[in-house]
C-alpha cells in the first residue's frame, strides 16, 4: 500500500527576477516499508520536494499546484494543528548539517526528552499549557532527568539504538562535545523518537566521511528492517542511491525526469540525462574517461514549453521544443520524460551507452 | 631515478593546544595536536601525486605547510634540490611564481568586489610579469579562453558564475605565472558531479599542456583514482601506504586503504552492498595512539601494533605501514581483510 502519494505537485518561489518554478509537475509514490531515493545536482528541486512534503515552504515560496496524500489524508487540507502532530509522529526529516538541526546550547539528551513530550510519547510527562506558552520560555530547563525520568531513559534509550556508544554519559553532553556522525545518529534518534512512518533524510551523509557515512548507511537499512519505516532519501551521490534504495527518481531542473528500480536505473539508464550523470562519475575500479554533460543546469526562472533537458542533450530534435514532454512508460515501474519513447515518433529509442561525446562543446556557458 | 621536484623529509606541523595560566602554574605537559607527524614525501617532475584520507588526517596541513602558508615545526622541505623551509620572505614570494594553489571553495578565494579581468591579472602584476597593461591583458585573454571561458566575460563579477565557472577562473589565475607546481585542495569536492568531471577533465589537458605538477588533495577516493599517476593515504597525520595508483587500488595492503575502499558507495548495482564496516571514529590527534595509529580501529590489530615500526617495502614504489603485512607472505596477491582475517 502506498504510504506517500504526490500527484502533480508544483512549488514556486518569487523572486525579483520573476516565478522561480522550483517544484515542477511532480509525481512520486512511497509504499510502506520502501526506501525511495531522489537524486539530482544542486538547484534540481529535490529538497524542496522534502520541504513542501514536510509543510515546511515558506514565503516568498508556495505549494501552487498539485495533491500529497499521505496515509490517505490530504495533507493540503490539513490544520495547522493536524500538521504539528504529523510531523515527527508520522513523519520526520533529518537533515544535512546535524549541528545546525540541532540546539547548542542544550545538551543531547534535553532535546530528544523534549521532542518525546512534544509527542506525547511518554504519558504523564506531556509538555504542559505554561511550557506552551510564552512564559515557557522562562521556565528552567535544567535536570531534565530529575524531573521527566521517563522521557530521559527513553532518550537514552533511543541512543542505544541508534549506536551511540556510552549513552547515559553522552546524553549529559552538549552537540559541540559530538563529532559529525555521532551528531548525525543524535538527530536520527530524535526523528525517531515520535515513531514516525516516514523519515525524510536529506543528504545525510553529506557532510560526513566515507568510513562514518557507511556506518551511517547500515543504520538506516537495520532502522528500517526493524521498524518497517519508510525513508525517502534525498541525495546528489548515486553511490548512495545504490546502497540503500529500493526504487530512484532522477530530477533535473524541477521534473522527475526517470523514475525506476534501482538496479535496472544503473543498468539500463533510459533519459539522456541519466545516462549522461552515470557517465560523469569517475569509478574506483577503473579509469576511464570522463564524458561530462555539457552545458550547466538551466536558470529556473520562465522555463520554455520543451524539454528543459534539450539544450544539452546530444538527441535533441524539433519534437522536444514543442511542450514539456510527457511520462513515457518504458518498462515496468519505469517512466522516462523523454519524447524518444514516444512509440508515434520516428526517431525511436536510443540504446542506452549511445549518447557519445557531447556535440555542444565543453565550456559551461 | 631522476630528482624529485619536491621533497619532504620528517616533516611535522604541530599546532600546541593553549593551556591556560593555571596549566603552566602548575606545569602540566604542553599539549599538542599532530597534524602532520613525520612525512618523508618525494613528488616527481610531471606526475600527479594524489593525497586522500579522511577530514582531520592532516592532508590540507600537508599542502599548506609545503606551500609555507603554515610554517613547518619540524623536519625539511625541498623544491627542485632547494631547502624552502628555512628561506627568508623574499625568496618565499619568488617561489609562488613557481608553485600555486587551487582552492575547494572557488566562490570564497575569488574577491568578490573584483572583476574576473583584475583577479586574473592580479598575480602577473604582482610578480610583475609582462611589461605592459596591454600585454598583461592579452595574457589575461588567453588565459580566460584556455579555461573555457569567453573574452566578453571578463568584466563580470565572481557572484555572476555558476561554481564551475569560478572554479575555472581560479585556475586561470593560478596558471597565470606559468607555475611548475600546483596544490590542488579538494578542486572538485564543491561541484556537482557533471561540472566535476568537466574541471577534471580541464586540469588533465593543462597538465599535458603546460607540463605541470600536481599535488591533488581529495578525499573522494574515485576522484583520485581517475587524475592521479601516485597515490599516498593518509591516516591521523602519518602516511599509511603509499605506491602507484594500480598498487593502491588494486593491489592495497593496508587494512586501512581496504576500509576506504570498502566504505565508497559504489554505483556498480552487481557488486553493491553495505558491506563491512569500519567501527568507531578516527582518535584525537592530541594523544594518538602508540606504534600504528590505526590499531584502534584495525580489525588485524595485536599487540606487535603498539610498538613503532618501519615501512614495509612491496615494491620500488609501494610502501605499506603496517607490521602485519610483509612482501615475503602475500607478495603479488591482493588480500582482503575480510578473507584473512575472518573465516566464514
Amino acid at each position: 500500500m502506498s504510504l506517500l502519494e504526490i500527484e502533480n505537485l508544483s512549488t514556486e518561489f518569487e523572486t525579483d527576477e520573476g516565478v522561480v518554478k522550483a517544484v515542477d509537475d511532480v509525481d512520486l509514490t512511497v509504499r510502506e516499508g520502501e526506501t525511495v531515493g531522489i537524486v539530482g545536482e544542486s538547484g534540481s528541486g529535490k529538497s524542496v520536494t522534502a520541504l513542501s512534503i514536510m509543510g515546511l515552504i515558506d514565503s516568498p515560496g508556495r505549494i501552487t499546484d498539485g495533491r500529497i496524500e499521505f496515509n490517505g489524508e490530504d495533507l493540503s487540507e490539513v490544520s495547522d494543528e493536524r500538521r504539528r502532530e504529523l510531523r515527527g509522529d508520522e513523519m520526520s526529516m533529518i537533515f544535512q548539517d546535524p549541528m545546525e538541526g540541532l540546539n547548542p546550547v542544550l545538551r543531547i539528551g534535553d532535546q530528544i526528552s523534549e521532542t518525546l513530550r512534544a509527542h506525547d510519547q511518554i504519558p504523564g510527562e506531556e509538555i504542559d499549557w505554561l511550557e506552551q506558552s510564552l512564559l515557557g520560555n522562562f521556565v528552567p530547563r535544567r535536570s531534565v532527568e530529575e524531573r521527566f525520568p521517563r522521557s530521559w531513559e527513553r532518550s537514552v534509550e533511543l541512543m542505544a539504538e541508534v549506536g551511540i556508544p556510552e549513552p547515559e554519559q553522552r546524553a549529559k553532553e552538549y552537540p559541540h562535545q559530538f563529532s559529525g556522525g555521532m551528531l548525525q545518529r543524535a538527530m536520527i534518534a530524535q526523528a525517531l523518537a515520535g515513531e514516525p512512518d516516514l523519515l525524510i533524510a536529506d543528504e545525510p551523509t553529506t557532510a560526513l566521511d566515507v568510513t562514518i557515512q557507511a556506518q551511517i548507511l547500515n543504520l538506516l537499512n537495520d532502522l528500517q528492517e526493524d521498524h518497517g519505516t519508510s525513508i525517502l532519501l534525498i541525495t546528489h551521490d548515486l553511490g548512495v542511491v545504490v546502497e540503500v534504495c529500493d526504487r530512484v527518481a532522477v530530477m533535473y531542473a524541477g521534473e522527475i525526469v526517470e523514475t525506476a528500480p534501482v538496479e535496472e536505473l544503473f543498468t539500463d539508464p533510459k533519459h539522456p540525462y541519466t545516462q549522461g550523470l552515470l557517465k560523469s562519475i569517475p569509478s574506483t575500479k577503473e579509469r576511464t574517461r570522463l564524458q561530462p554533460l555539457a552545458g550547466q543546469v538551466p536558470d529556473l526562472i520562465d522555463m520554455p514549453d520543451a524539454c528543459y533537458f534539450a539544450p544539452r542533450c546530444d538527441h535533441a530534435h524539433e519534437e522536444c521544443y514543442d511542450g514539456v514532454p510527457r511520462m513515457y512508460e518504458t518498462g515496468p515501474n519505469h517512466g522516462t520524460r523523454c519524447v524518444l519513447y514516444d512509440e508515434a515518433d520516428p526517431n525511436a529509442a536510443p540504446e542506452p551507452g549511445e549518447v557519445g561525446e557531447p556535440s555542444r562543446g565543453e565550456s559551461d556557458d | 631515478m631522476t630528482e624529485p621536484l619536491v621533497e619532504l623529509r620528517g616533516l611535522e606541523k604541530y599546532y600546541s593546544v593553549d593551556s591556560g595560566l593555571l596549566d603552566r602554574l602548575l606545569s602540566r605537559e604542553n599539549k599538542y595536536v599532530k597534524a602532520v607527524d613525520g612525512v618523508d614525501l618525494e613528488i616527481q617532475r610531471g606526475e600527479t601525486l594524489g593525497l586522500v584520507g579522511e577530514s582531520g588526517c592532516g592532508k590540507s596541513t600537508l599542502g599548506h605547510t609545503l606551500l609555507q602558508l603554515e610554517e613547518a615545526t619540524g623536519g625539511e622541505i625541498y623544491y627542485d634540490g632547494e631547502r624552502i623551509d628555512t628561506a627568508d620572505s623574499d625568496r618565499i614570494r619568488e617561489l609562488r611564481k613557481d608553485i600555486q594553489l587551487i582552492f575547494q571553495d572557488p566562490a570564497s578565494s575569488l574577491n568578490p568586489r573584483r572583476r574576473v579581468r583584475d583577479i586574473v591579472r592580479r598575480p602577473l602584476e604582482v610578480h610583475d610579469i609582462g611589461d605592459s597593461k596591454e600585454e598583461r591583458d592579452r595574457r589575461v585573454e588567453e588565459l580566460i579562453e584556455r579555461v573555457g571561458l569567453s573574452v566578453d566575460q571578463l568584466d563580470r563579477y565572481p557572484h555572476e558564475f555558476s561554481g564551475g565557472q569560478q572554479q575555472r577562473i581560479g585556475i586561470a589565475r593560478a596558471l597565470a605565472v606559468d607555475p611548475e607546481f600546483i596544490v590542488a585542495d579538494e578542486p572538485v569536492s564543491a561541484l556537482d558531479v557533471s561540472v566535476q568531471a568537466q574541471i577534471l577533465n580541464l586540469l588533465e589537458e593543462l597538465q599535458d599542456e603546460f607540463d605541470l605538477t600536481f599535488l591533488f588533495i581529495a578525499h573522494d577516493l574515485s576522484v583520485v583514482r581517475h587524475i592521479s599517476d601516485r597515490v599516498v593515504v593518509m591516516y591521523l597525520g602519518e602516511i599509511m601506504e603509499r605506491g602507484t595508483t594500480t598498487e593502491i587500488f588494486d593491489q592495497f595492503q593496508h587494512p586501512y586503504t581496504d576500509a576506504l575502499m570498502e566504505a565508497v558507495p559504489d554505483t556498480d548495482v552487481h557488486t553493491s552492498s553495505v558491506q563491512s564496516v569500519l567501527e568507531g571514529e578516527v582518535p584525537s590527534p592530541i594523544d594518538p595512539p602508540s606504534g600504528c595509529k590505526f590499531r584502534t580501529r584495525c580489525p588485524l590489530a595485536s599487540e606487535e601494533c603498539a610498538e613503532p615500526f618501519a615501512d614495509r617495502s612491496f615494491s620500488e614504489s609501494h610502501e605499506v605501514h603496517c607490521v602485519k603485512r610483509s612482501p615475503e607472505s602475500d607478495a603479488g596477491t591482493k588480500t582482503r581483510v575480510d578473507e584473512d582475517a575472518t573465516a566464514d
